[in-house]
């Protein structure tokens, strides 16, 4: 069994899904190990920092996988296919709760007294996260993915299933929407 | 190079006049420049530390792999048995109609005797008499039907032209003997 986990490091995301569809659970732990929690991470950050939700989606996730292992084409990349999966479950998720995320709505504190040329750190970060918490479902999702995630244009584009020229676009837009709201912020120094 | 990337690994006076060219719809001065900087550096750290999953949800994971695989080998099997009724009923509607054809089979060499006998049995209008007496005929007009005497007209057949390729199994089956009206 150990010697069959060793074996199992040395395969990869794809390679990993044939001993799972035929119910290896030593090859899927191997798989869980690299992509649990970082899909986990995902669905929390995306998910109104709900773990139970959270978890529940990382665990149907995964079923799914392993239900439709054998469409999986070997060509794709398991990972740009797992984040694809995972976006569109956000979505739903995201219509389910449209009047719950409605209420939600925080209102960015950008205030500042005038003439204050020094401003705390934490206020800065946590006006910026309330301005990302306010984006919609498609915004945050593109943010998390690039920011958070790490992932690269092309990889999300697969992901989003748009070109990577309109990934590009989007990601501009949504810095310059960011840019504006913090606009308050631009002549201040942030005391670290 | 993206304009996120630059504003991230650089400052605004280590930029090129190619890289302020990338960032300059996002930051043309260095405020703006460093304002996005700080956005982004902030907006890239979570707000409070992320959770660790709960470990039951791999143990529920490790359950449903398992189970899959059993599911998917036991497919196999009832997929193999289905093949090989399948091919069992094919093989016996084969067999079965093969056997029936050869009951009913009578050969050309044989209708040629059966021909030289059956003037034996062939009888004027009108004509009583029973049938198995020989006769000769003068024309033949028509059959009188007449009800076969059962059994013996068959008797007569098999007893006389032993070559005849009828089946004698249908002089044991009454029910068979019964459907037979006529004999031409």
């Amino acid at each position: 069994m150990a010697l069959q986990a060793l074996t199992y490091q040395n395969y990869t995301d794809e390679e990993l899904l044939l001993p799972i569809s035929n119910g290896s659970s030593t090859a899927f732990d191997e798989l869980y190990k690299r992509y649990g929690q970082k899909l986990f991470s995902y669905f929390f950050r995306m998910l109104w920092k709900n773990k139970e939700l959270a978890e529940d989606c990382t665990q149907e996730l995964f079923l799914k996988m392993i239900k439709h292992a054998k469409v999986f084409q070997a060509d794709k990349s398991l990972s740009t296919w797992l984040y694809s999966i995972a976006n569109n479950m956000c979505k739903n998720e995201y219509r389910k709760h449209e009047a719950r995320k409605k209420l939600q709505i925080m209102k960015v504190d950008t205030s500042i007294e005038s003439g204050e040329k020094y401003i705390d750190l934490n206020k800065f970060k946590i006006a910026v996260h309330a301005c990302i918490e306010e984006l919609n479902e498609e915004k945050k999702s593109l943010f998390t993915l690039r920011f958070k995630e790490q992932l690269t244009v092309p990889d999300i584009g697969k992901i989003l299933q748009v070109p990577e020229g309109t990934v590009k676009s989007r990601l501009f837009n949504l810095l310059k929407e960011l840019k504006e709201k913090l606009a308050p912020f631009q002549s201040i120094h942030i005391k670290q | 190079m993206q304009p996120e990337d630059i504003i991230q690994q650089k400052q605004w006076e280590q930029l090129t006049a190619a890289e302020k060219a990338i960032v300059l719809p996002l930051a043309s001065s260095a405020e703006e420049f460093m304002l996005m900087k700080h956005i982004l550096m902030n907006a890239i750290e979570d707000e409070t530390p992320l959770p660790a999953i709960s470990i039951t949800v791999q143990q529920q994971l490790q359950q449903a792999v398992i189970a899959h695989g059993r599911r998917r080998s036991l497919k196999k099997y009832y997929y193999a048995a289905a093949a090989m009724l399948v091919s069992a009923f094919a093989v016996w509607l084969v067999f079965e109609k093969n056997s029936n054809a050869e009951q009913n089979m009578i050969t050309m060499g044989d209708a040629i005797k059966l021909d030289k006998d059956i003037d034996r049995y062939i009888l004027k209008p009108g004509n009583t008499t029973s049938v198995g007496e020989k006769q000769e005929p003068d024309n033949i007009t028509s059959f009188k039907k007449t009800e076969p005497v059962r059994k013996n007209i068959f008797k007569d057949i098999v007893d006389s032209a032993p070559d005849i390729a009828i089946n004698t199994k249908i002089n044991d089956d009454e029910n068979m003997l019964s459907m037979v009206t006529e004999v031409y």
